[in-house]
């Protein structure tokens, strides 16, 4: 059986327990951190360890040495490091991650994600009083993206609903797009302007720590590496993107929200 | 109104949960509004906003799950928190969904079939003997697909199946055919009469799908692992599988698959065939054939011909013509090759395999017309790659060796790594020709033309005087389907022969002719 | 079946590792069963050839011990004090639950019952002098298990303690436990208030001659009989009792009221058992530990006989290694907490209760009792598939005890090291969880697995056997 070790882990011996899901049981690092032993549907990511068919609710501990990790103290495998760092996109390559993305936004109805800041169609979904003064925060923080994205950011930083609550998520799209962008342009304002956002949205959430200490990183998941390198390689595009929106229930149409909006903006100007 | 609130801290719940709490709470009677969501300072700003902030809220933080209530009166809030536990309860125990028991080892699937006949073993090397001794045991075949086993271990295994005439396939059985039944890497073949034994995967996977090709079927095809034709295994499940076929009212031809084995091996397996009532097909890849003939085998040249020579066997059609027919098509490839040659720039040719057996016959078929090929796994030693991810002049790499797969899927899984090293060929001029395989069957990639074709198209796009040239091993009923991998590679501009042997044979006559 | 006679069968395979060649398989049209296998947890080839080279004189000493546990036949036949039926129970001697312990290392409720005990004895006035004389070196401490007895919880049995008397009228051997104080303050949980000992005083004053004298004039109460009866009205006798309490009260109710003296007596001692649905439990447990102790010392057996927890350390013995214990910490349980606990409130697993395991009933059993399993959150399909992963690590199939849910099938019975420690499964424990304080009582219950450090250290002492 192939064990996949995320890059940033490191060796030790990981016993506290943060939380467990069916698909994923996480530990922590530090009050800021964890790391993440998850099957393959969640699938790789720099913090992340991939077992085939594992039983989260049976792990209570995870040892992880340089080519071996070893579960529960008893059950030993072999596994090897992986690094996902974000693919070179292209101009033209993001015009069509751009393209690829937009339906998503369309087909989004029922869920109170971010979806409706790209389209607007979606806003009659917030009906409570609680929904309706997220959606009003939300839309004030969005009009900041481009005249100030450090208080756009500063604004959505754990906004909304979910375990990683969305604004989390689209700050962690925002910083996923600010990389990929610096890898076209390198500028140093761009490095300060991570730096920023990433030191100002960093929170007491872990889960949602996770998401964004990666992204500005210039890290990314297996699942949205494979969707970067499917929109580059025009290869099984559809497949790779319903994978990634598979992972999570409102936080890939979160972070895509982020990660398109910056985006868009980047490449109309 | 009232407006209350609890903290949960430390507990952690899913979105898709947190959604179906804030759902359901909403429904219950006498709460007039709700809210669910992390105690974020942004998230505590909508709460009051929305009038769900009590005081107790102040001073969670962004870790803590919040759940504000907005009833009618207290009573209608103590229920809704009472039924509140019982969904949280419930969610926490979602996860361990009762599904149908799965049996922990083989005694417990024994007890769903008692009367199971063969054990598939692919667990890590290192317990794979213990599991299939146990196998033994119980009175089961073995088809071992792990690698690592140790020799001694695979010596008594096969010792053990012997004496319990059981058949002990592997270690490093990727493939095999019984009953009709295709096991681990297989192709879906036509059942017929045409038994196979085979100590090469990849070989069995050629051989037993030139049969389908020729529209003839196999009985058995039984792969041994590489390992026992050597010196100390001896052949022991070579020879069990060879009586089984000659015992076997279904087989009417025999075919041996095999790189040269021990002599002493050699001299078992001749003694056989002596004794043999039915006809034995043998190609052994890469060795002498002169033993084999003398004792009443017909040898074949390559995996290729061993499938018609046993179809023509099958069909009662006179093996001469077959030979002849093949004869006249390698004149039609070499004439196809001097054309190719001609439109061709560079002079190299590289060949980039995922099956070992098949880049083993391809080196072989190229050094009478160009030459020794340097390889990771070449002829002789002195061709061997100093860097794998560098070719030199002519070069065959086998991707499946272990060079290249240690901790990666097979390439007959995974073509990243040979996508990546076809744009890198296409990018050296001197390169002229890129020969590939592509393997079908079952546990091959489902979709090989999805994943090649981009690749061919863009190899042609850096250098469109390029000939990629492929040959696919697989039936029309695999589940990529041979006919249509062979249509979108042929659609690419890719030129697909019929079998390796073609493709090879084309291949080195286009790097001879090219001026 | 020759190569030959499998070309002219039905191809039917058993698939270990890859899931694909299964899933492949099915789409062909082929039988197949997926096995969900794991690695082994011995991970020392040589210890593993040891063992395998001795397969067959193992198997033959499990046979022996499958069949002693079977033939086993536990019958109550009286009641006693301590002092005058345990084997080496003397003044100055405290029996606890699990392998052996001593005070510096034990866990808050054994301390509390100890203390507790010490009071009841009239050893110590107060707490204080309680606490002082039980580290002081002047009482000894062992395990019930090494004086034929067993405990539940912190499992304390002191010298004037009254005693039920088990016998294994099949090999002629005695087990012997305390009688079931029932649930909230209480000594098992290591609670020793003045109001504790008032009622194990009652126990000892009122109850004990009542039932003793009930016991003699029914002459014996076959408990064999009445587990097999209890297992098929929904009990697991470990975590639920109530089927086999009422049982007991319907054969015991008419013996009382003969015999007692005092009406008011016999009529609080009825409600007493009717009032506490664990009171079976102390004979379940007794009568466990009586089969099993008569498949002891069987040479080479790699079955266990004994699976107990002191709250520090969960340790196990087998039939074919001695008076050996193997031991590994006991581990703070997963369970269900009741409302207003934690796990952070849970005292590591404590008490011989295990020992219904051991004999094939409690968490073995539990598909009997799917009550249980929809208490601690489960659905009865959990229940027939816990049950039927313990069939994978036991010797052998019980005779008398059956689960009617899987058609009356013997529960998996006599746990099998070498299929623990090969398979990487350990068995379920079906036990209730102690608050870590003294006294506080039960906090919650779950399904456990027990860790497998044990095992994994029995199985290194057999093959250490067998090595000699």
């Amino acid at each position: 059986m192939e064990v996949i070790l995320g890059s940033e882990i490191l060796e030790g011996t990981y016993t506290q327990i943060h939380s467990c899901f069916r698909d994923v049981i996480n530990f922590s690092i530090n009050d800021d951190l964890l790391i993440s032993i998850a099957n393959e549907k969640i699938g790789g990511g720099p913090l992340n360890i991939v077992i085939q068919e594992c039983n989260t609710e049976e792990i209570k501990s995870v040892t992880v040495k340089s080519s071996e990790i070893v579960i529960n103290n008893s059950v030993s495998y072999q596994c090897y490091r992986k690094e996902w760092i974000l693919p070179k996109l292209s101009r033209i390559d993001i015009s069509k991650l751009l393209k690829t993305l937009e339906p998503v936004f369309l087909n989004n109805i029922e869920q109170l994600s971010l979806a409706f800041l790209i389209d607007e169609k979606q806003k009659p979904i917030f009906k409570s009083t609680l929904e309706r003064a997220f959606l009003e925060k939300a839309i004030h923080a969005f009009t900041f993206l481009g005249e100030d994205i450090r208080k756009c950011c500063r604004l959505f930083k754990g906004l909304g609903f979910g375990l990683t609550p969305s604004g989390d998520d689209f700050n962690a799209g925002v910083l996923t797009a600010l990389g990929l962008t610096t890898l076209l342009r390198t500028k140093n304002e761009d490095f300060s302007l991570k730096k920023d956002i990433f030191v100002s949205t960093m929170g007491k959430n872990p889960v949602s720590n996770n998401t964004i200490y990666i992204a500005y990183k210039g890290m990314c998941s297996e699942k949205l590496f494979r969707l970067l390198n499917a929109v580059k390689e025009n290869h099984r595009i559809e497949i790779e993107l319903n994978n990634f929106l598979n992972i999570g229930h409102t936080s890939p149409i979160d972070f895509l929200t982020g990660l398109y909006a910056y985006l868009k903006r980047y490449y109309d100007n | 109104m009232i407006i209350k609130g609890i903290i949960k801290t430390g507990e952690y719940y899913d979105s898709v949960s947190l959604m179906l709490i804030a759902k359901e709470l909403n429904s219950f009677d006498g709460i007039a509004d709700s809210g669910v969501v992390m105690g974020t300072v942004e998230n505590k700003s909508i709460l009051v906003s929305g009038g769900l902030f009590p005081q107790e809220f102040e001073n969670a933080g962004d870790a803590d799950l919040l759940i504000a209530i907005k009833a009618e009166n207290n009573d209608a809030y103590e229920k809704a928190i009472a039924k509140l536990d019982d969904l949280f309860k419930k969610l926490r125990n979602k996860s361990s969904e009762s599904s149908d028991f799965v049996p922990k080892s083989l005694e417990g699937a024994l007890g769903q079939i008692p009367d199971a006949n063969l054990s598939l073993i692919s667990v890590a090397g290192k317990y794979a003997a213990s599991e299939a001794r146990k196998a033994l045991e119980k009175g089961l075949h073995v088809m071992l697909f792990s690698d690592n086993v140790s020799i001694d271990d695979e010596l008594e295994l096969k010792k053990i199946g012997k004496e319990k005439k059981l058949l002990v396939m592997g270690p490093d059985c990727g493939t095999a055919i019984i009953n009709g039944v295709p096991l681990a890497f297989a192709n879906v073949v036509s059942r017929g009469d045409i038994g196979i034994v085979a100590a090469s995967g990849t070989g069995l996977q050629e051989v037993s799908c030139i049969i389908d090709k020729n529209n003839c079927g196999v009985s058995q095809a039984i792969g041994t692992g590489g390992r026992d034709v050597k010196k100390d295994i001896g052949g022991i499940m070579f020879l069990e599988a060879m009586n089984a076929l000659e015992n076997d009212p279904g087989t009417k031809v025999i075919v041996l698959v095999s790189k040269p084995p021990h002599p002493e091996v050699l001299d078992k397996i001749t003694s056989l065939i002596k004794d043999f009532s039915k006809p034995v097909v043998a190609i052994l890849i890469g060795g002498n054939s002169e033993q084999i003939e003398k004792n009443g085998a017909i040898a074949a040249k390559n995996l290729s011909e061993a499938g018609e020579i046993a179809a023509a066997l099958s069909k009662k059609i006179s093996v001469e013509s077959v030979t002849e027919a093949i004869k006249n098509k390698n004149i039609e490839i070499e004439k196809l090759g001097i054309k190719l040659a001609g439109n061709s720039k560079g002079k190299y040719l590289r060949g980039l395999y995922s099956g070992g057996t098949l880049c083993d016959e391809s080196q072989l078929i190229l050094k009478p017309l160009i030459g020794n090929t340097y390889s990771n796994t070449p002829l002789s030693p002195e061709f061997q790659l100093k860097d794998l991810f560098k070719s030199e002049e002519n070069t065959i790499i086998d991707l499946g060796d272990d060079d290249f797969t240690v901790g990666r899927p097979h390439p007959m899984i995974d073509f990243s790594l040979r996508k990546k090293r076809m744009i890198e060929e296409a990018q050296n001029k001197e390169v002229a020709v890129i020969l590939l395989d592509i393997v079908l069957g079952f546990g091959s990639n489902l979709d090989p033309a999805g994943e090649i074709v981009p690749t061919i198209k863009e190899v042609l796009k850096i250098n469109s005087s390029l000939n990629i040239i492929c040959s696919i091993t697989g039936t029309k009923n695999d589940p990529q389907g041979y006919n249509a991998v062979k249509k979108s590679l042929s659609d690419s501009g890719a030129i697909v022969m019929d079998s390796n042997a073609d493709a090879s044979l084309l291949a080195g006559t286009i790097i001879k002719n090219i001026k | 079946m020759a190569i030959n006679d499998l070309f002219n069968s039905k191809l039917k395979v058993i698939n270990t590792g890859l899931s694909s060649f299964h899933e492949n398989l099915i789409q062909t049209g082929t039988e197949s069963v997926q096995v969900d296998w794991k690695p082994p947890v011995v991970s020392n080839p040589e210890l593993l050839k040891v063992i395998e080279q001795n397969q067959q004189r193992i198997s033959e000493a499990n046979k022996k011990a499958i069949e002693v546990i079977l033939n086993g036949k536990p019958v109550l036949t009286g009641l006693d004090i301590a002092i005058n039926v345990i084997p080496g129970m003397k003044k100055n001697l405290i029996l606890h639950a699990g392998p052996p312990v001593t005070w510096d290392r034990m866990c808050g409720p054994m301390k509390g019952a100890i203390m507790g005990a010490l009071m009841y004895e009239g050893l110590a006035e107060t707490a204080v002098e309680a606490e002082k004389l039980a580290s002081s070196g002047e009482i000894e401490y062992a395990p019930c298990h090494e004086h034929s007895s067993v405990g539940p919880m912190a499992g304390i049995i002191s010298a004037s303690m009254p005693v039920f008397i088990i016998k294994n009228e099949a090999y002629g051997n005695f087990a012997y436990c305390t009688q079931n104080e029932g649930l909230g303050k209480v000594l098992r949980y290591g609670a020793f208030s003045s109001d504790v000992i008032v009622k194990l005083k009652w126990m000892e004053k009122v109850m004990y001659p009542i039932l003793k004298a009930a016991v003699e004039a029914l002459g014996k109460i076959d408990l064999k009989n009445m587990i097999a009866q209890a297992l098929h009205m929904g009990d697991e006798v470990h975590n639920r009792n109530r089927a086999g309490t009422s049982l007991f009260y319907r054969a015991i109710a008419p013996a009382i009221i003969r015999s007692a003296e005092s009406r008011d007596d016999a009529a609080s001692v009825l409600d007493f058992i009717n009032g506490n649905d664990h009171f079976f439990l102390n004979l379940s447990m007794p009568a466990a530990k009586a089969t099993l102790d008569a498949a002891r010392n069987i040479d080479g057996s790699s079955v266990a006989v004994v699976m107990a927890r002191n709250g520090t350390d969960f340790g196990i013995q087998l039939a074919g290694t001695g008076n050996k214990w193997f031991t590994g910490k006991a581990l703070i349980p997963d369970a269900l907490y009741f409302a207003g606990f934690t796990k952070e409130d849970a005292n590591p697993d404590i008490g011989d209760s295990a020992i219904t395991e051991t004999v094939g009933l409690g968490g073995f059993a539990i598909a009997a009792s799917p009550a249980i399993v929809q208490f601690v959150g489960g659905t009865a399909k959990d229940a027939l598939n816990y049950s039927l992963e313990m069939y994978e690590i036991t010797a052998g199939e019980n005779n008398m005890y059956q689960i009617p849910a899987l058609n009356f099938r013997g529960t998996p019975t006599g746990i099998d090291v070498i299929k623990v420690v090969e398979k990487g499964r350990t068995p379920f424990i079906d036990t209730g969880v102690a608050h870590k304080e003294p006294g506080i009582g039960q906090v919650g219950a779950g399904v456990l697995s027990a860790p497998i450090e044990p095992f994994i250290k029995a199985f290194e002492g057999l093959a250490d056997f067998y090595k000699k």
